[in-house]
Formats: C-alpha cells, structure tokens, sequence
C-alpha cells in the first residue's frame, strides 16, 4: 500500500468576529497518499477552502481558529511546526494554486521574481543566481509561457496566462504534495480544459499528490482517484471516483448534485435542482445538516447526527443506511 | 439561535437604509465620544448670551481682575472666572463660549456654502459634458494648485479681514474638492446600469436625480463635509491667529491665543485652553466623520 | 513614457498662467484704493492719487492684468513690491531657502516616523502600539499647528527650558518648529499607511507569498508595502503642500525668518505684489511636487508606468483629476 502523506483528524475550524461565529469546517477526517489525487467538492462555503488553508496555517489568524483536530503531514504535526519547519513545508513541500488568479499575483513585481523567490526560498542544492534564473525560464515554459516573457508584470497576462503563473510558481519546488483551490473557476471552459490538462500532466510527470477543491463534478471525474463531497463543514460522502459516480448507495445530497447536471442521454424538461440554499454556517441545524433540504428527511434526521454506513472505503454519513446489511 | 431572534433579524433586514446607517453609527463607540463632545460645545454656543454676558462678560475691560487664575471660587454666587480672565481682565470662559459660537458657525456655513457652490459646479460639468466639464474642470485644477490655506490668505488680503470675508476664503478655497467630489460620482453614476434601468423603466429626470443620482453619491460627500468642517475650524484659527481672520477685541480661539502668545512665560493658561477647545472641536467633527463613513460605507472599514 | 512626463512639466505653464489670472483677479477686487489704505485716512488726496499712479492701479483692471501677465511672460517679472520698492524676487531669494528646507526636512521626519509607525500599528492591529498610536495620530490630526507650537514651546521652552523657541541660528532652534511641522502631518501618513496595509496585508497575493513559505518580514515589505506604497506617496505630496501654507503660520510662531511671515507682513500692509508673487511661487511649487508623485509613482507601479506610456503615445488626456484624487 502506497504511503500516507497527509492525515487530517477531526478538523474543526470556526471564523470568530464581534458579531458573531461561524462554524466553517465541523470535523472533517481525510487522508492522500503519496502520488494520490483527492478531490474535495461541494458548494461555495462548504468549507473546502478553509481546510486547505487550515493545512499550511495560512488562515487569518485574527480571526479564524482550529478549534480540535489534528493535520499530520508525513508524520508530523503541522500545528506543533515551529516557524522554519513551516516555512520549509509552505511551499518547499506543499504548495496552493489559489482560486483567483486576477488576485493572487502581487502586482508590482515581475512574474519572473515572483517565481524566483520561491525558488530561492527553497533552495537546497545551493543553485546560484544564474542557475534560479534559467530554472524559471524552464518552470514558465513547462506551463505553456514563453521564458522571456518572465520580465513582465501580472497585468500583461491575461487570466488563464495568470493561472498558469501561480501553477508555476506552485510547481516550481516540486512539492510532495499540491493543493489546488478551485483552479479553473475563475478561467473560461476552453482554457479550463488546458489548465486542467496541464495540471495532470504535470502531476503524472513530477509524482505529485493533488489535493483538488472543485464545485465541478466534471473535474472531478476527469481527475481524481478519491472525492470528499463536503456540505456544511462535513464530508458527507466519501470513496474513489466509481463509488461515487457508480455505487449503490449516495447521500441525497451527492444524488441531488448528480441529478443537476445535465445528461445529454436522457430527456428532461428541466434540470432536478437541490431545494433551499445551504445553512447559515452561524446557526446550523440540529442534527443531519442537510435536513432542511433533504427530500427524503425523517424525524431521526432533525434531532441525531447521522452514522457513518461504510462499504469498503466508501463512507456516507446518513441515517437513510443505518438499516442497510453491511 | 432561537425562532424569535431570526424573527428579529429579518425584521431588521428590512428597515430602511438609513435606519440602518443610524444603526451602525450608533454602535461606534468613537462616533458616540463625538456626537457628545460636539453636543457639549453646541449647547454652550447656541446659550452662549444665557451663560455669559456678550458685552459685559467677554467684551468689556475689567482693570480689577487682570490675570485671574482659573479657579472655582465664587462659583455658586456667579462671580467665579472659571477659566480665569486674560490682560483686560475679561472672563476666558465667556470669551471661550462666545468663540464656540464664532468657531463652529463658520465650520457649518463656510462647509456647506464649499459643498453647494462646489457640488452645482461639480454636477453642471457633469450633465453638461463636454465643454463645460472642460472649462469648470479645469478652473477647478487651477484653484486647486494653489495651497488652500494660501487661497484663503490671498482672499482675505484682497477684501480684508474680518468674519464675512474669513467665510468666502474659506468655502472659495475648498469649492474645487466638492466640484471633483460631485462630479465624478454624478459621471460614475450616470454610466452605471440602474440608471439606464430607471430610462428604461420611463423615469423622468428629475425623478432620477432625486431618487437614484442624490442618495447614491450622497455619501461621499456628507464624510467629505464632516472632514472639511473640522478643517474650517483649525484654518479658521490659524487665520484668526495670524491676524487675518477674526479681529479682536471679538472672541474668536484663534485670536485669543494670538494676543495670550506673549503671556506665555507668565500666564500659560491663557494659551492652554482655548487651544484645548479648539482640538475638542475639530476631534469631535472628524470622530463624527470617521463614524459616518463607516456607517455609510462598510466596505471601507477595517 | 518620457514624452510623457515633459508633457506633464509642460502643462504646468497653462496651469500656473491660471493661477496667475486667478491670484491676480482676487487681488484686484480690493475695494477701496490701495494708496488710501497705505497711506492712511488722514493723507491728502493728491498723494493718495500720486500713489495709486506710481502703482498703476489707476489704469483699467484688463490693462494692468495684460500688463502684468506679459512682464511674466517674457521677463518673468512679477513687479515691484509697494513696500520695499525692490523687485518681489529679492524678498523670496532671501527667504525661499529657509521655508523649503523647513518643509524639506519636515517631509522626510513625517515620512521616516509616520510610515514605520504606520506599518507596526497594522501588522499589529488591535495591539497596545496600534492603539497608542492611532489614538495619538487621531488627536493629532485636530490640533492646528501653531497650537501644537505654543504648547511645545511651553514645555519645551518655558517649563522644562532646554530648548530655544525663537529665530532659526543653531541647530537646536530646528527642533520645535520642526517638530510642530513633523507630528500633525506624520499623523496623516500613519493613518493612511495602517489602512493601506491593513488593506494590502489580506490580499491574495500576500497569502500566496505566505504560501510560498517567505519570512513575515519580507512578506510585510517586500509583499504588502510595495503595493501600499502608491497612496503613501500621493499623501506625502499632499502633506507637503500643506506643509508651505502650514509654514506660513509656524514661521509666525517661532519667528522664523522665512517666506511665511513676510507674507503675512505683506497682507497686513497691502503690499499686493508681493502677496501675489509669494502665492505663485509656493503654487508652483505645489505643482512641481505632483508632477514629482507621478514621476515616484511611475516608477512603483508598473501598472500606472503602462497607463502613462499609453498617455504619452495618445498624447492627448491630463491625468491632472487622477492627482488630486
């Protein structure tokens, strides 16, 4: 069996300010091994972004806080990492492609610098000055950017040229593990498809994890081994790709998220569409948390928190399969 | 979170907006300290002849009581100089209350004469377009190039000095702020969708002035206003000061320090306190302003 | 990009020949004669007379405005002042110096105390450093300089006595006038510093330089403050501007020999010319600086450097509405 790389136990995260409090990620449990890609898909503010960010401590610290869990990555306890050991993991180790690409890049300097700096913060086998620089070139090129375009600043690319930018920079120190935050959603579907095709090429070629936060069950079939539905800081299903998209049994939630899209080989008037909108993360339900929009919700689903039924690796978490054999 | 807290919450999700804003601002604890101290100063200014004799009290010479020092005695029988009295043997606090009213009328009608003049001039270059925004625009550069307190300065060499003319320097020197202002929120808006939407819709004009431009560029303007008034009252005191703006024997805080500055070595208080009022003022003003902008704009706060 | 900015020095002649219609027209509604007010209620008329001729102000208002303007123009002669009967240059080449290197030096103390603070109160928030000093920037900003003057030279001069409140001969006698012009505007770029870096401290691209796995200090200063940058420097040309008219009444309460009290002179003894070329000296002085901020600018973002070469190519727009704002 192939190594672990990252661990994550019962992960809470709550964002904290004057007014009130929002539980972002309420006890999340998942695991990627080594050259394995998972993917984390759900609606926007199911909490998939603050798992990542919770992962490189990157979450505003004034207000966000892990209330419990743990993150081991390789073994070691991210929260216990003093300041060197965590900025040799933030990008020598693992790296994130962010979700905007418009914003992610620092205006002022040159992408080529930008770029070299990550290089130069992780340099190990002591390249020089010289050496960073062609390594950039090669790095721009390898995203599909000419190299000498590497003296020019964010704003003389266009998005999806931004988005292979901060790939670039994120790829530059051959990390063990990426994490990658919704990046295509912010592009059009035709460079989607490249970057997306670019990205599994480039993990195939330097053996990399991905850990891949999407909304789109298309990128997730076109590629990922494992998927993580998320809803409401949860993960409510969970298995490889055939489970989800092939097995037996779903949480109404995956099967709702299925049947909103459209399927070109059966005829439909209008697409099925999942009722109500998702939780106030202040105030989330008793409970199941997808019982108010749950269509097949029972009276045990409002007051108990749903069981985990497990088939193999496939986990869902609700109370429809407590009666199921298993 | 029970029911009847969501009740309320939806409730208050649709009052209006300047409920809303009036909401906000109120739970500015700065804002509050502001409105309170700005409150202090309006109710001795507006009773100012009430409290103290204008003639009697902070005009009239007094040979007797030169340089008292601030002292409560006396204080329940009327006699008591408070804040001391000056070289002519004046009462400061009368004097104090008396510049208030001078102080804080120039910072509202200097302010507000700036914002009309400027804001007509602003909006005119903007639906008039073309030429007039050119030559008004540009007009408006070159008052700008001179530093404003310099404007004021030269006004006031012109005419000469005394109130009147203290508050056209004061509001000429700032007319081109509020023309900017106005103008490119008026340029802005009028570009925008919901303005096409209300044409669409068969709003007239007017009804769009009214109903969409004024409330939409309003605020901008009111924090802009708050900011300039406090600025009023600190150059107006710098002018008074200087000799340029309120002449004596008249109670304005600027000239009272002026005519104190050579009593510094022996009668410090004579410049103490009605600096302290003057820093009161304006603090009040801008901690006013710096509440409504973020009322008014929650995106700007931090 | 060049081209540019000659354009943009050469349109201050259009903008100062402005100020100079503007100055001169403010100081032609003077009501009442000039003679009469130099010489006194009690002069006969004839010398009142004699007086306005030798000024010319006895001559039609478009007459002695084209006079005026042409002895600009071609001899850049801005008349002789009433009171001495000297060029108005001689005044200003005497006392220029003292204010600009006042203002000078006060621009650099605001810049070296206000930014620094300005950083530390952010990447602190909500800490003891971010509320002293933004309570202290706030009170700051409502104190008139020549207030915060007097009460500096009480405690400084007349209280503790360690330091000279008067004139500008030794090195110590810099400290409080520098000082009164230092704090108020220091305060300003505080404020605006902690906000902008608030502001630049949350954005993207700072967390991806944290992602990268850069130090804290290089991602404050290399990351945030670099983008902070750009309204830091529009506010220190503003401040600047305000620091000449703030000269002119801190010059008056240190009795500094400089350009500010003789203007103050000037107005109270009438001496129009020399008012009016006191006024387009600091104007233009004021439109130098921000033709400097652009310049500054330029070189920061390259953003703006893009807009200002696409500017000088089309050679057509004035970005003067992008300054004030």
């Amino acid at each position: 069996m192939a190594k672990e790389l990252l661990k994550i136990e019962n992960l809470k995260v709550i964002y904290k300010t004057d007014m009130e409090t929002v539980y972002a990620v309420n006890g999340i449990d998942l695991s990627i091994n080594e050259q394995e890609t998972l993917g984390l898909v759900g609606e926007t503010g199911a909490g998939k972004t603050s798992t990542a960010l919770a992962i490189l401590r990157l979450l505003p610290d004034r207000t966000a806080r892990v209330t419990d869990g743990k993150i081991y990555f390789q073994g070691q306890d991210v929260a216990e990492m003093d300041d060197t050991a965590l900025r040799e993991m933030r990008g020598g180790k693992i790296s994130m492609i962010f979700q905007d690409p418009m914003t992610s890049l620092n205006p002022v300097i040159t992408v080529g610098k930008q770029i070299a700096e990550a290089l130069a913060l992780h340099n190990h086998d002591n390249k020089t000055k010289e050496q960073i620089e062609e390594r950039v070139e090669e790095i721009l090129e390898l995203v599909g950017i000419p190299g000498n375009r590497k003296n020019d600043y964010p704003h003389q690319f266009s998005g999806g040229m931004k988005q292979r930018v901060v790939i670039a920079i994120a790829l530059s120190c051959n990390p063990q593990l990426l994490i990658a935050d919704e990046p295509t959603t912010a592009l059009d579907v035709t460079i989607q498809a490249q970057v997306l095709a670019m990205m599994n090429e480039l993990k195939e070629k330097l053996k990399t994890s991905l850990l891949m936060i999407t909304h789109d069950m298309g990128i997730i079939a076109q590629t990922c081994e494992k998927v993580g539905v998320m809803y409401a800081g949860e993960i409510i299903e969970y298995g490889s790709v055939e489970d989800l998209f092939e097995g037996k049994y779903h949480h109404p939630y995956t099967e709702g998220l299925f049947n909103s899209i459209p399927n070109i080989e059966e005829k439909r008037d209008r697409l099925e569409q999942i009722d109500g909108l998702m939780p106030d993360p202040t105030n989330l339900p008793k409970g199941c948390k997808f019982n108010p929009r749950c269509k097949k919700c029972m009276e045990i689903c409002k007051e108990v928190d749903p069981p985990v039924y497990q088939d193999g690796e496939h986990k869902i978490r609700c109370h429809l399969f407590s009666n199921v054999n298993q | 979170m029970s029911n009847t807290t969501v009740e309320k919450k939806r409730a208050m999700r649709k009052k209006s907006r300047m409920a809303m804003i009036l909401r906000q601002f109120r739970k500015s604890r700065t804002a509050m300290l502001g409105v309170c101290i700005l409150c202090f100063f309006v109710i001795f200014a507006v009773f100012a002849d009430l409290i103290a004799d204008f003639d009697e009290k902070a005009i009239a010479s007094n040979q007797d009581a030169r340089f008292v020092s601030p002292s409560l005695k006396g204080f329940f029988s009327g006699e008591a100089h408070i804040f001391g009295t000056d070289e002519y043997g004046r009462d400061i606090f009368a004097r104090v209350i008396h510049g208030a009213r001078v102080s804080l009328s120039i910072g509202i009608i200097a302010t507000s004469c700036a914002a009309v003049v400027g804001g007509l001039l602003g909006a005119a270059a903007a639906f008039y377009g073309k030429k007039w925004d050119f030559i008004i625009m540009r007009i408006m550069d070159i008052i700008s190039s001179v530093p404003s307190i310099l404007l004021a300065m030269a006004v006031v060499a012109a005419l000469g000095a005394n109130l009147a003319n203290l508050l056209i320097a004061l509001s000429f020197s700032s007319i081109a702020t509020y023309a900017r202002l106005v103008r490119s929120a008026v340029v802005t808006l009028v570009g925008q969708e919901f303005i096409e939407a209300a044409r669409a819709c068969g709003s007239s004009d007017f009804r769009i002035i009214v109903k969409h431009i004024i409330p939409n560029s309003l605020s901008p303007i009111i924090c802009q206003m708050a900011f300039s008034s406090a600025g009023m009252i600190l150059t107006a005191a710098s002018m008074s000061y200087l000799g340029l703006g309120i002449q004596p024997p008249n109670p304005e805080w600027g000239s009272m320090l002026a005519s104190a500055k050579q009593y510094i070595w022996t009668y410090p208080y004579l410049i103490t306190i009605p600096g302290i009022c003057i820093v009161l003022s304006a603090l009040s003003i801008t901690l006013i302003g710096d509440g409504l902008r973020d009322a008014l704009d929650p995106k700007l706060k931090d | 990009m060049y081209r540019y900015f000659l354009k943009r020095i050469l349109l201050i002649i259009p903008t100062m020949l402005g100020v100079i219609l503007l100055v001169f027209s403010i100081m032609s509604i003077t009501p009442g004669d000039p003679g009469r007010q130099i010489l006194g209620s009690s002069a006969p008329q004839s010398a009142v007379d004699a007086l306005n001729h030798e000024f010319g102000i006895d001559r039609p208002f478009l007459v002695r405005l084209g006079d005026y303007m042409w002895g600009v123009i071609t001899r850049l002669d801005f008349g002789e002042s009433w009171r001495t009967r000297q060029s108005v240059f001689v005044e200003i080449t005497a006392r220029f110096p003292t204010t600009l290197k006042l203002s000078m030096m006060a621009i650099i103390g605001e810049v070296l105390i206000g930014v620094p603070l300005g950083i530390l109160a952010a990447v602190k928030q909500y800490s003891v450093t971010d509320f002293v000093s933004t309570v202290f920037a706030m009170m700051l900003g409502a104190v008139p300089g020549f207030w915060l003057g007097l009460m500096l030279m009480l405690l400084f001069g007349v209280i503790l006595g360690v330091l000279p409140t008067a004139g500008l001969t030794t090195p110590a006698h810099f400290i409080l006038p520098l000082l009164t012009m230092i704090l108020p505007g220091a305060s300003g770029l505080l404020k605006i510093t902690r906000s902008t870096m608030l502001e630049c401290i949350r954005a993207d691209y700072v967390r991806t330089a944290r992602a990268k796995g850069a130090e804290e200090k290089s991602v404050i200063l290399n990351h945030a403050l670099r983008n902070a940058l750009l309204p830091i420097v529009t506010v220190c040309g503003i401040n600047f501007a305000h620091m000449l008219g703030g000269s002119v009444v801190i010059e008056n309460v240190f009795s500094i020999p400089g350009i500010g009290s003789i203007l103050v002179n000037s107005i109270n003894l009438k001496d129009i010319p020399q008012v009016m070329a006191i006024t387009i000296m600091f104007s233009f002085t004021f439109c130098l600086v921000m033709v400097l901020v652009d310049i500054v600018y330029s070189m920061l973002d390259p953003r703006v450097k893009a807009q200002y070469q696409a500017a000088g190519k089309r050679a057509k727009k004035t970005v003067k509405g992008k300054v004030a704002a």
